[in-house]
């Protein structure tokens, strides 16, 4: 009995002291911007979209009177919930990565008015506390397909394909795919070649198992460079690449950096940059110039995104010359991308 | 005990004497009452959840009150004692987890590495603690709320400020009982699947057709009242999963199939389907990969405002444990499932359809699994989108086995995984600690009450031989 | 001379039930003491609480003359007490070696001197030659030789260091290393400055402390298999326990698994064996030759315990009797100076009648016409040959057979658990072939099945729940598909207490019964619901005297009451006390039909073994 007396006197004083204890210290300094993020169900660690987003908020967090927090969501039901937890708390700004949460925010932004919100990748949502992130990845992968299609050539004069391994087959992803596309076939125009276009969505963006089977038999198919494009799914297809001696293209961010394995076979990566786009909305939001009701979009013209540098890979002076000149082309609005 | 039975049976029999009428109309003007003052009611609910020390002191006194009719003392010792006993194991499980959680909080920090590698010890050990207190107060805030906000805010409410202050704060209560629903429901499936000896590992895909389904039937009959719009989405949820769920016992029954490997397999079939229809048929704008909103008159209702989200979903759980116990113990249906699922051969004997029994099985097992598509789908989301599937159906494998396969305990074990749920996303807001956290505290939890020979041996606890014996849950797995 | 085993005044409780009663008894050494009793006398319990299975709450236990506190069976082994149990405790994918050094892993790893030298030496040796291969100059030779010599001896020291802490128990072990491990570990990083590494030592740590005790057990036993199957090898010789160490377990039969489980207990170092019911699993031939193991043991000087409730062998062979009843010792005897009937007496605790006594059959009309029955086994092989027979009225017809000549099968047809392929059976002149076990059971036939726990019953369901197996959803036990579950209970605690199931307890789970007991609820299920047909298989497999007596007893009754039998059962005695016409079976074919009381047990015995009765009455 006393034993027990014990442990429930232990139990109450625990009660007791997390219930009623002194307010929280929360690591943010008074007068701050509070800016919360949300991931989608991906998790921070996606070496991707997640992840870059949040190293923009960090970046703000570091350089700006901005404080910066997140959750990751766990289910589609949890994004509700998880924007309710920072707009409770009267955060400033909430992010919302991806897509998936378009419903979730326009219903929050319209709950919350007085706060502001940023959601990735939507573009159609329109509320007068609500900026869209978007971008135009097929500026950039447009001539990346050129530059793909061009360097299969010179692995493979006889037989020359280029292959994706794509996530889920959602409009962000095709988005991609579709300008890959368009490059590949504006090369066989060009040059009057016979580059192949091939490749799979796996319908994931988690399984980079799955990712590497496909990427696998793509090459077995004669792939000569692979194109990974869908979080850690594509991972797996540039892991593929790599044993099997083949070329890569990475996606989102510069995955030189973010794949320390495949590094030395990846020719470049299509990013996009989220982190700089973040940054740019946070900071508009401290100049109290918050785009509500707009949309940032991220193209070639202010950075938004790009291609990475060409880094172990030695592309011909020729083909990088005209993958320069295309990328003007593109950006001046003389090339359709396809998308 | 045989004193308090005696009371409960007068009573029953008083009211076993009424008329069917007169039974039937104080049940209807019963349960009128308690939805027209279901608002009151929830909050009150909320607010003592969120208070629940004083709820138990009050629970205490009641327990007084009561001993004084019943011998006083030494019974109101044999009952706590009782009690306690049965909760030890588990309260101690949940104790146990959460201090190696806690541990883990302290000591993956790298700050705290870096102080105490310059030397100072004692600080980066403090800083440690303050992690942990942080942190737990957050998870603590998140799951129960913040008692002393409750308070203010009760005598703000009364100051005559309106409940919107109450309301902000019983979030915490509410997002735990919200979050618990659909492990209730998922948490039942597998549990009446042990009981008739089947593992069903396909809740996860069940889960998806029922969402789907009653996601469909939400949207597609505008202007139907929302008394026959709601039922009749949540009936179709629920058949549509428990069809799919009884494929696999069909399967079983007519060709033997293990109900582990067609479950899974059915699985990957729900998951690669819905992604096909969520970005194919049934997709609503271009690029969203979700369907339409559901009309209004197929929403679950929430009880109160924003933000507090709970809904009826959670009685209609509370609902379905009630029928899933008394399916499985006070009817021949559940005494058949029971008998097959601990001996099919005497089942056979006892002259029981077993393969009827294994497809029934299945089709109530699927149909609780798609309820818990049907709350997430009609009570928060209102549209299913991908990337619904958060893992309950295999969260609820642990949850069967935490509640023993007992509906009251599944019940149980889906409150606390709810609150610790909902308290992980406060957790990371607050303090920076990542959800798994509490993932691993689940998971040590479930560790703990399937191997209570720890914690008994821990916290040197009797042993208990009553639970000796009752390790074998599910005779139907791997047999 | 002290006796080697002495126990004094054991008292064990269960929830409701004394299973030991103030219960003294001692053992001397080489001799042979058998417990005697019926099912659920506390046998057993006596023993598991001798060997640390269970621990006694009263009671004084003295091995070789001094007290001890026997708290698990490591204990108990320490004693030199070894156990083998009903069930055996064996891994059936194992070889026999390895079973029998289970558990015994040498945990300490055995530290020489010269182990160590002539490891290292050796070592030192081929590191010495290899240099002078790779590099030149004798001096780095030398070095390479000494590096190699010392690494050896090194990783010879972590052995024993290592062996030494397991020998400890696991408990210790792993904290230890590991406390060790982090604390090194932590000291290095703050000395390498580097002290976001110590999580990672720390788990290193860990999980070395972890993963090496078992990895430490698993190498030691390598290390020691070759010494244990030489020392397999000498016990078997020694002792007449003549095994194959490298057979494994699934494939060897049943009492060459008894053997090796007596032999683990020899390898363990027992003096004291206690043997389990062992015989309840055995052949006749396979008993033969436990008992001549058992002579061997006693004679090099071990003492056996040995529990049974079957009469014949206590005579046989035990050296001293001791009869519990209820828990309590009521008698200790020789077999020189008593009689089966008074063990019997003395067990049971009244007049036993061996001898079953019945009045000679009225059959009335035919109830079971069985025509031309064929019937497939598991492995779709004809089991059933146009198996014909008939069952009236108020007689009792046994088949005779020796195991598996298809009187399982014939049962399982008859009750509708296996399909016929060919021909029909009858009952109470209604075609009943292929129908549903439910449809026979409700036209009023009685099923007493061959495997009790596996068709019979629900173990780990209450009694309650059992005796309504096969009517749960009539009335009164259902209205409308709900369990009416005041009438259920009437109704249990009714049949429990007329078939005097113990304990008398209906919500006890009916593992928890004895198997006599079991035995009686199924009965009570069975006779306590109108019934025309009784088909009872194997009725008293496994029961003691009492039990067996009981059921015997209420068969003749159903027979009397004018219910037509059915009874099948390996042991001719039950055949030749019971029935008023026997069948014989053999190879799936009824060979005879011969009245009860025209037929001798020789000459059943040879109808059995497949002669014919023409030949037989040559």
């Amino acid at each position: 009995m006393r034993k027990y007396a014990l442990i429930s006197i232990l139990l109450i004083a625990l009660v007791l002291l997390t219930g009623c204890g002194p307010a929280l210290p929360e690591g943010c300094e008074k007068g701050d911007f509070k800016v919360g993020m949300v991931s989608d169900v991906g998790g921070l660690d996606d070496a991707s979209f997640n992840e870059n987003t949040w190293e923009g908020l960090q970046r703000a967090d570091d350089e700006l009177a901005v404080c910066a927090k997140f959750i990751e969501s766990q289910a589609q039901a949890d994004y509700e919930k998880n924007i309710t937890e920072f707009a409770e708390q009267d955060y400033d700004l909430i992010i919302t990565v991806g897509f998936l949460l378009g419903d979730a925010t326009a219903k929050m932004a319209e709950q919350y008015p007085d706060v502001k919100f940023g959601i990735i990748d939507v573009g159609y949502l329109e509320s007068p506390n609500l900026a869209g992130i978007t971008f135009n990845v097929d500026e950039a992968s447009f001539p990346i397909g050129y530059l793909a299609a061009g360097m299969a050539v010179e692995q493979d004069p006889d037989d020359p394909q280029v292959s994706y391994v794509g996530g889920m087959q959602i409009p962000p992803v095709e988005q991609f795919i579709v300008a890959y596309e368009a490059g590949v076939a504006y090369y066989n125009a060009q040059k009057g070649t016979d580059v192949k276009f091939t490749g799979v969505y796996v319908g994931d963006f988690e399984a980079p198992d799955q990712g590497k089977i496909q990427g696998n038999s793509l090459i077995d198919e004669g792939a000569d460079v692979i194109l990974g494009c869908g979080g850690k799914t594509g991972n797996g297809g540039l892991a593929a690449a790599k044993e099997r001696g083949k070329l890569g293209i990475g996606v989102d961010v510069d995955q030189y950096y973010t794949l320390p394995n495949e590094k030395d076979i990846l020719i470049t990566s299509t990013m996009k940059r989220l982190d700089n786009a973040v940054f740019t909305v946070v900071e508009s939001l401290v100049n109290d110039e918050f785009p509500g009701g707009g949309v940032y979009v991220g193209s070639l013209a202010n950075g938004g995104v790009g291609l990475a540098p060409y880094h172990d890979i030695d592309v011909p002076a020729e083909l990088a010359a005209e993958v320069e000149a295309i990328l003007i082309a593109v950006e001046a609005g003389e090339l359709d991308t396809g998308w | 005990m045989t004193e308090q039975q005696g009371l409960e049976n007068s009573f029953k029999n008083r009211i076993a004497a009424w008329p069917l009428w007169a039974r039937l109309t104080s049940l209807a003007a019963l349960v009128g009452i308690a939805v027209l003052s279901s608002k009151w009611l929830i909050l009150f609910l909320l607010i003592a959840l969120g208070l629940w020390p004083i709820m138990v002191l009050l629970g205490l006194g009641v327990l007084v009150l009561m001993s004084k009719s019943r011998g006083g003392w030494p019974w109101m010792k044999d009952w706590l004692k009782a009690r306690l006993r049965q909760l030890a194991v588990p309260a101690l499980s949940v104790l146990a987890a959460l201090v190696i959680g806690g541990l883990l909080i302290m000591f993956t920090d790298q700050v705290v590495y870096q102080t105490i590698g310059e030397g100072q010890i004692g600080k980066g050990i403090g800083m440690g603690f303050a992690n942990l207190g942080r942190a737990y107060v957050a998870l603590y805030q998140g799951a129960l709320g913040s008692p002393i906000r409750i308070v203010s805010a009760i005598f703000q409410a009364i100051g005559g400020e309106g409940i919107k202050p109450i309301l902000g704060a019983v979030r915490g209560p509410s997002d735990s009982l919200v979050q618990s629903v659909p492990y209730i429901f998922a948490g039942l499936a597998v549990a009446l699947g042990f009981r008739a000896g089947l593992f069903n590992i396909g809740a996860e895909g069940q889960i998806g057709v029922g969402w789907l389904a009653a996601v469909i039937i939400g949207f597609s009959f505008p202007g139907l009242p929302g008394f026959i719009h709601l039922p009749l989405a949540v009936l179709a949820g629920a058949l549509a999963a428990g069809l799919w769920g009884s494929l696999a016992g069909i399967l079983k029954a007519k060709t033997g199939a293990h109900e582990v490997i067609t479950t899974i397999m059915l699985n990957y079939i729900s998951f690669r389907l819905s992604e096909w229809v969520l970005c194919g048929p049934l997709e609503d704008v271009q690029g969203t990969c979700r369907t339409k909103e559901i009309l209004s008159s197929a929403y679950l209702p929430k009880f109160l405002e924003h933000p507090v989200t709970m809904h009826w979903g959670f009685m209609v759980a509370v609902a379905a444990a009630a029928a899933t116990g008394w399916l499985l113990f006070k009817t021949t249906w559940g005494y058949e499932m029971r008998t097959v699922g601990t001996n099919p051969d005497a089942a056979r004997y006892g002259g029981m359809n077993v393969a009827k029994t294994y497809v029934l099985a299945m089709l109530l097992s699927g149909a609780l699994a798609g309820l818990a598509g049907v709350s997430q789908g009609l009570g928060i989301t209102h549209n299913i989108a991908l990337g619904f599937s958060a893992g309950y159906g295999f969260d609820a494998i642990a949850l069967a086995l935490l509640g023993k396969s007992n509906p009251v305990g599944v019940v149980g074990a889906s409150i606390l995984f709810g609150a610790l749920r909902a308290g992980a996303a406060r957790m990371q807001s607050l303090a920076g600690i990542p959800t798994e956290i509490v993932q691993i505290v689940q998971s040590l939890v479930i560790v703990f009450i399937a191997a209570p020979a720890i914690i008994r041996g821990i916290y040197r606890l009797k042993d208990d031989d009553s639970e000796s014996g009752q390790t074998v849950f599910s005779r139907g797995w791997g047999s | 001379m002290t006796p080697i085993v002495e126990a004094r005044n054991i008292t064990k409780r269960f929830p409701g039930v004394l299973a030991n009663d103030n219960v003294s008894f001692s053992l001397n050494k080489g001799e042979i003491l058998a417990f005697l009793g019926e099912n659920g006398a506390g046998k057993s319990t006596l023993m598991n609480i001798l060997y640390g299975l269970y621990s006694s709450d009263e009671g004084e236990i003295e091995v070789h003359g001094k007290p001890v506190d026997i708290q698990e069976p490591s204990d108990a082994i320490d004693l030199g007490i070894g156990m083998v149990h009903q069930h055996f405790q064996l891994v059936p994918v194992f070889t026999v070696a390895e079973n029998i050094v289970m558990g015994t892993e040498p945990t300490q790893f055995p530290f020489s001197w010269l182990a160590l030298g002539i490891a290292s030496g050796i070592v030192a040796l081929l590191s010495f030659i290899g240099s002078m291969v790779g590099l030149g100059g004798v001096g780095q030779g030398l070095l390479a030789a000494l590096a190699g010599g010392g690494i050896v001896a090194g990783f010879y020291l972590l052995f024993f260091i290592l062996g030494w802490f397991s020998s400890q128990k696991a408990q210790i072990y792993i904290p230890v290393i590991s406390a060790i491990g982090i604390a090194g570990g932590v000291t290095l990083a703050l000395s390498q400055g580097a002290p976001g590494e110590i999580p990672l030592y720390i788990f290193l740590a860990l999980l070395f402390g972890a993963v090496s005790y078992p990895t430490l057990r698993v190498l030691a036993t390598a290390l020691d298999r070759q010494a244990a199957t030489r020392r397999i090898r000498e016990l078997s010789e020694q002792y007449g326990l003549i095994v194959d160490p490298k057979a494994v377990i699934e494939d060897i039969p049943v009492g060459i698994q008894q053997r090796v489980e007596i032999l683990k207990t020899l390898y363990r170092k027992a003096d004291i064996l206690i043997l389990d019911e062992p015989t309840a699993v055995l052949t006749p031939q396979e008993t033969e030759e436990l008992f001549e193991i058992m002579q061997t043991l006693v004679e090099q000087g071990k003492s056996i315990f040995f529990i049974t409730h079957k009469l014949k062998e206590i005579m046989s062979f035990a050296d001293r009797v001791i009869v519990l009843r209820h828990g309590k010792v009521v008698g200790e005897t020789t077999p020189a100076t008593s009689s089966e009937e008074e063990l019997a007496e003395m067990m049971v605790g009244r007049e036993v009648s061996l001898v079953v006594e019945k009045e000679p059959a009225t059959p009335k009309e035919v109830v079971l016409e069985v025509n031309r029955l064929c019937a497939e086994d598991d492995r779709r092989q004809a089991v059933l040959r146009d198996v014909s027979l008939s069952v009236r009225e108020g007689e009792v017809l046994g088949i005779a057979g020796v195991q598996g000549n298809g009187q399982t099968e014939l049962v399982e047809v008859l009750t509708g658990l296996r399909a016929a392929t060919a021909g029909a059976f009858r009952i109470l002149g209604q075609d009943m072939t292929n129908a549903t076990p439910r449809r026979i059971t409700e036209l009023g036939v009685a099923h007493i099945p061959e495997d009790r726990q596996q068709d019979g019953l629900v173990l780990p369901s209450p009694v309650f729940d059992n005796v309504v197996l096969n009517t749960y959803y009539k009335e009164p036990f259902a209205e409308r598909a709900m369990l009416q579950f005041d009438q259920i209970h009437e109704y249990a605690d009714h049949l429990v207490k007329e078939f005097d199931v113990r304990p008398p307890n209906a919500e006890l789970l009916v593992e928890a019964l004895s198997g006599g007991n079991q035995q009686k609820v199924i009965v009570a299920r069975e006779f306590s619901r109108p019934i025309e047909l009784l088909i009872a298989a194997q009725p008293t497999r496994g029961l003691d005297v009492g039990s067996i007596e009981y059921i015997h007893r209420r068969l003749i009754e159903k027979r009397d009451e004018g219910c037509a039998v059915l009874l099948v059962s390996v042991e001719l005695d039950e055949i030749m006390a019971l029935s008023d016409r026997i069948a014989v079976m053999y190879e799936g074919e009824i060979t005879a039909i011969v009245d009860a009381d025209k037929v001798t047990r020789r000459e059943l015995g040879l109808l059995m073994a497949g002669s014919h009765i023409e030949k037989i009455h040559q």
